[in-house]
């Protein structure tokens, strides 16, 4: 059994209108800023499914862009014992919560925030159906992998 | 499988005694590309990735399991140099505008 839960969190710019209307409030800067981004990135295809490639490709427009900020956070969730996801093919509605609860937290307490971000709602709705179905994944005994830049995947076996 | 399964099992007679047994793998990689606007005039990149791990020791029938998520956030911030903006001409801003309320010009 396969299921694909399959969301798109990239290139959310809206109808024609609501990009003249973004447009329209940038700066002159902002403008200039987006400008290069954009044709930096579409030089490299790959940046589009791809962390590390858009990163090299706007660190390689130096000459226009600067990087200001570079961070990596990371936090870490664990339970001992045997019975932390369960067996019967049902997520713990318990383990679930905790795990839903843990991640939503971190991802918003990093600064600047996630939830700065415009899609942000987008994120925690995926993490709020990833997590539990997740845990019930483990419980089938399966792998769930989620390889791209612009949607996310969801797999079970 | 990872947190799931319970495996230091007996592969040979050393391992009759004890025997450990650890499983990581990712389970998810979300990648933001975020642009603009007037209250965060900067481009940022995140990449917010969640590995599942399980971890298992056993010593004789007693056997320990642990299992967990680590999630990790990478962030990289980017502005535009200023001595770009100050070169850009009013021809060539025409042309910046005009590309950027052109959907197509997001398609990458």
């Amino acid at each position: 059994m396969t299921f694909i839960l399959c969301s798109v969190v990239a290139d959310e710019f809206g109808d024609s209108r609501e990009l003249s209307e973004w447009v329209s409030k940038l700066d002159k800067t902002l403008k200039i800023q987006v400008f290069y981004a954009l044709e930096s990135i579409k030089k490299n295809p790959s940046s589009k499914s791809n962390y590390s490639a858009a990163y090299q490709a706007l660190k390689a427009a130096d000459s226009s862009l600067t990087v200001s900020l570079e961070k990596n956070v990371r936090d870490r969730w664990e339970k001992k014992g045997f019975n932390v996801f369960k067996f019967d093919g049902s997520a713990d509605p318990g383990t679930a919560r905790l795990v839903q609860g843990w991640a939503t937290k971190f991802v918003t307490g990093v600064e600047p925030s996630v939830s700065e971000v415009a899609p942000a709602s987008l994120i925690f709705l995926i993490l709020r159906l990833l997590i539990p179905n997740l845990l019930q994944s483990f419980a089938f005994r399966s792998v769930a992998i989620l390889p791209c830049f612009e949607r996310t995947f969801f797999r079970k076996w | 499988m990872i947190p799931a399964e319970t495996g230091a099992r007996v592969d040979n007679f050393e391992h009759f005694f004890a025997n450990r047994d650890s499983k990581r793998a990712k389970v998810s990689d979300l990648n933001v590309i975020r642009f603009p606007d007037k209250e965060h005039p900067y481009l940022m990149l995140y990449k917010i990735e969640m590995f599942a791990w399980k971890k298992t020791q056993r010593v004789l029938f007693v056997q320990k399991d642990t299992s967990g998520f680590n999630i990790s956030v990478n962030m990289a911030k980017f502005e535009v140099v200023q001595s770009v903006v100050d070169r850009i001409t009013d021809e060539e801003m025409k042309n910046v505008i005009e590309k950027l309320n052109d959907p197509s010009f997001f398609d990458f």
